[in-house]
């Protein structure tokens, strides 16, 4: 290649102009423009929710007919509804069974996540609801819990009004949701990231839970069998992000106010409902006193009865070396808890319609 | 984060409470004008959205301004440069700025000074007073420690906290603008250089943002020329500072940044780590030390270039040095020419014996690993460049004196092979070129017990290996002119989407956690 001849000073000032104004223009179309597209499309902005949904799309469409079952939760449910066995269960003609659980997902996610679905065509016929105990009271500032957990870069804006209803800070929601219109690259950046080049990001910022999860939705840890010194660390993990937060809870506020507009919409819908308190392990059931199980197991009953949301109290369905950290399951727990649940509650629900 | 002046290992608890006791004291003598700059600009970086809104400010009055009006556009930039310190730290802001209005004052006297004593008294007086607040503020710490340590070795017991060496913050740049100031000094002694006549326009050679906290480290007789300049408005150079200004963001977020997730948990925990972590972590911190510094001094050239300033350049590939002196021509190169100019050739440079030249570097090097950090590992950071130094200009002696084997080492692959010796040298120097000298000793430890077990990278290698496969092909792609020639070629709306892409690209790799600028702390 060889050298250009050197343009006149007036044609480097234009060249320079274009490519300082191009450069600019093009970076806020950009920017803009993925803003808007994340806002419409569900895999941009929350992978969760969008690489989810595929799946369930997927298995709906191939499915010939039968009914559906959805289960809304957290990790917890992610690693134990086992919606392949609900299938085998009761024949794949009969019913398609689909886990929706992702990480930290409390009664606000779940009511998010459920109106997404309703809106995306996907009305079950029975809904699972997990119930985490943790995420039902209020935090010290009088917020839902997951306030601190659902972030805005996952909410498109009309759901920015919907979570401000119930216990998050209307201002810092609306100012996070504008940057990540505004500039997309850096707010959503571990979301598309993830998309991209998922071994580049920690895993605590990955959004690949859903994506990396079976076709069913379940998730299963990558170690099915774990020596006892990294169970014990988990354990203790697991102890100290719960036992602080259920020593001394009332589960209340706007964490049981969107649980109970979840239970409305599903009436309101036809949606039969169960409630469902999670399988844990001794030790970790220990974390939570008396006095607050009694409270919550009260609430959980009011509910019923003013839902028609059965509860389903699996907590002590499984023995502890079902879980590897006390309240994860392994597969094998996985596949006891799924098979009792669609004994016991699946199929009388799906038979009695409601 | 600055750091404090000490080099006596805190626990973490300690060095948490003591940043947030003196924050706290920091702030309660603070005018509540200068509490609310701080909250609006908490920290003087570049990338941040904060200092963009700043900058934009800044330069839409600047150029909005008749251009005539040189001195309104001198003063709005110093009083931009003082509030950028200043949302930082204000007191350490008037500071900085009285001690350049004294270095102002002592440069007018040694200029006008009938006689040859007394320019000599003004001219000491001006880099001691430089010299004495960098040991205050920088060194004081560090020979307080050593002053416990020895007192204990002789069987004291003084309380560490009553020699009080945490009490003092060291001022972002300090090292940088006393190198300005004293070089001033030393210049209009010299003749090399007039005293400036206008303070303003000597307080911006000093305090002129772009440059105040991590360099280059510009000249008098460079910089205060362009004050006196008319500035136009020019979209070459509008082009130029642009794209500094992103080729430093990306350094400084997708690489640097990136890296530090990397490296950080291996090397500030080595004992826990594989020997095979370590290399890597190694590896890691000499991209992110090159793209964390080099990054900074882009952008700084950048802002300049922008406000119609021309800063020197800071770096020119050095990881493609084929030997440490070439690296030292590359590396830092505000900071290298100083020290010549201001230390080896004043100490008689190579012009003396061979042993003699020696020593003239080993002195410069070990004042230069000084220079970077009040700790025991800087010095021995320099001392290790210094010995590196001088073996270079032995061997190159005795390959001089033996053509064949001069020739063999000035072919494709004999330079390949020197670049690559070049870098491996200097990365493992890189290992002392943090505060703790004892992390470093074991890191050097467990490298090379080579299979050592222990805790793996925190992230998948695959990352820090097309980082360096990226940085070493555009390294190859600008000494080859390549990029030189392919950019001039590239049509206007071509260049616009590259620097679109380039930002985006910065952003999408930036890491979860940002860093603080590893210069700033120097």
């Amino acid at each position: 290649m060889t050298a250009a001849p050197r343009p006149a000073p007036s044609d480097r000032r234009r060249r320079a102009r274009r490519a300082v104004v191009g450069g600019v223009v093009i970076f806020a179309v950009l920017q803009l423009g993925y803003g808007l597209f994340a806002e419409v499309y569900p895999r941009a902005r929350d992978p969760l929710y969008g690489d989810k949904l595929v799946k369930l799309r997927r298995r709906l469409r191939d499915a010939d007919s039968g009914k559906s079952v959805v289960m809304l939760g957290s990790s917890r449910t992610g690693m134990a509804f086992h919606a392949a066995v609900v299938e085998r269960q009761l024949g794949r003609d009969r019913v398609t069974a689909f886990n929706f659980g992702v990480p930290s997902a409390g009664p606000v996610t779940q009511l998010l996540y459920f109106k997404r679905l309703l809106r995306d065509g996907v009305a079950p016929d029975l809904l699972l609801v997990e119930v985490l105990p943790s995420l039902l009271a209020p935090n010290a500032a009088g917020l839902a819990q997951e306030s601190g957990l659902l972030f805005a870069d996952r909410l498109t804006f009309s759901e920015c009004a919907t979570v401000a209803r119930f216990g998050f800070p209307a201002d810092a929601v609306r100012a996070r949701w504008a940057r990540t219109v505004i500039l997309p690259a850096y707010w959503l950046r571990f979301q598309t990231m993830t998309r991209l080049l998922p071994s580049s990001l920690p895993w605590h910022v990955r959004f690949d839970w859903s994506r990396g999860a079976d076709d069913d939705g379940f998730g299963r840890a990558a170690a099915q069998v774990i020596d006892a010194p990294t169970r014990a660390k988990a354990v203790e993990q697991a102890r100290r992000e719960y036992a602080p937060i259920l020593a001394d809870s009332t589960p209340g506020g706007p964490a049981v106010a969107a649980l109970e507009e979840l239970l409305a919409l599903c009436r309101e819908r036809g949606v039969a409902v169960r409630l469902v308190l999670m399988p844990e392990a001794a030790g970790f059931r220990d974390y939570f006193p008396a006095p607050g199980y009694a409270r919550l197991l009260t609430l959980l009953n009011e509910l019923e009865a003013r839902y028609d949301a059965p509860l389903v109290n699996a907590r002590e369905w499984l023995a502890d070396d079902a879980f590897s950290d006390g309240h994860h399951t392994f597969v094998t727990g996985a596949d006891a808890f799924t098979e009792r649940l669609t004994r016991d509650v699946i199929d009388s629900a799906l038979k009695a319609g409601r | 984060m600055p750091l404090f002046a000490t080099s006596t290992p805190l626990t973490a608890d300690q060095l948490a409470a003591a940043l947030k006791a003196q924050e706290e004291l920091r702030w309660a003598g603070e005018a509540a004008y200068f509490r609310t700059l701080h909250d609006w600009l908490p920290e003087p970086f570049f990338h941040t959205e904060s200092f963009f809104l700043f900058f934009v400010a800044v330069a839409a009055v600047y150029w909005a301004m008749p251009r005539r009006w040189i001195a309104g556009r001198v003063w709005l930039l110093v009083a931009a440069s003082f509030h950028f310190y200043a949302a930082w730290n204000a007191s350490l802001a008037f500071l900085v700025t009285a001690t350049a209005s004294l270095d102002y004052l002592l440069a007018r006297g040694i200029e006008g000074a009938p006689r040859r004593r007394v320019k000599q008294a003004l001219t000491a007086a001006s880099v001691l007073s430089n010299l004495g607040l960098l040991a205050y503020f920088k060194y004081r710490g560090f020979f307080l420690g050593e002053l416990h340590d020895l007192l204990t070795t002789l069987g004291g017991d003084p309380a560490f906290s009553k020699l009080s060496p945490l009490d003092i913050l060291v001022p972002f740049g300090i090292s940088f603008y006393t190198f300005e100031a004293i070089s001033y000094a030393a210049d209009v002694y010299a003749g090399k250089t007039r005293a400036e006549r206008s303070l303003p326009h000597f307080l911006l050679f000093i305090l002129f943002f772009p440059h105040l906290v991590a360099g280059p480290i510009v000249r008098a007789g460079d910089f205060l020329r362009q004050t006196h300049r008319v500035k136009r408005w020019n979209w070459v150079r509008v082009q130029v500072g642009v794209q500094f200004f992103l080729l430093g963001l990306f350094k400084k977020l997708a690489i640097a940044d990136r890296m530090a997730v990397y490296c950080d948990p291996i090397l500030s925990n080595p004992e826990a780590a594989s020997s095979g972590a370590i290399w890597l972590a190694v590896l890691a911190y000499s991209l992110r030390i090159y793209a964390d510094f080099s990054g900074y001094s882009d952008m700084a050239i950048g802002l300049a270039h922008l406000l119609g300033y021309r800063l020197v350049p800071n770096f020119n590939l050095p990881y493609l040095a084929a030997n440490v002196g070439e690296f030292w021509r590359r590396w830092h190169i505000s900071l290298s020419t100083w020290l010549r100019d201001y230390v080896f050739i004043p100490l008689g440079g190579s012009r003396g014996s061979a042993l003699a030249t020696d020593r003239n570097l080993m002195v410069t090097m070990l004042l230069g690993g000084l220079w970077h950090g009040a700790t025991w590992s800087y010095v021995v950071w320099g001392g290790l460049h210094g010995v590196l130094l001088v073996g270079h200009r032995h061997f190159r002696t005795f390959a001089a004196a033996r053509p064949g084997f001069n020739a063999l080492l000035e072919t494709k692959v004999g330079t390949a092979l020197r670049v690559a010796l070049t870098f491996f040298a200097v990365s493992l120097a890189w290992v002392f070129f943090r505060p703790d000298f004892q992390s470093a000793l074991v890191i050097l430890e467990r490298m090379f017990q080579f299979n050592l077990p222990g805790n793996p990278l925190p992230l998948n290698a695959r990352g820090l290996w097309y980082t360096a496969v990226v940085v070493l092909a555009c390294h190859v792609l600008v000494a080859s002119g390549l990029w030189a020639r392919l950019w001039a070629r590239l049509p206007a709306a071509a260049v616009g989407y590259g620097y679109a892409l380039v930002l985006i690209a910065a952003l999408l790799l930036a890491p979860e956690q940002g860093q603080t600028f590893i210069y700033f702390t120097f």
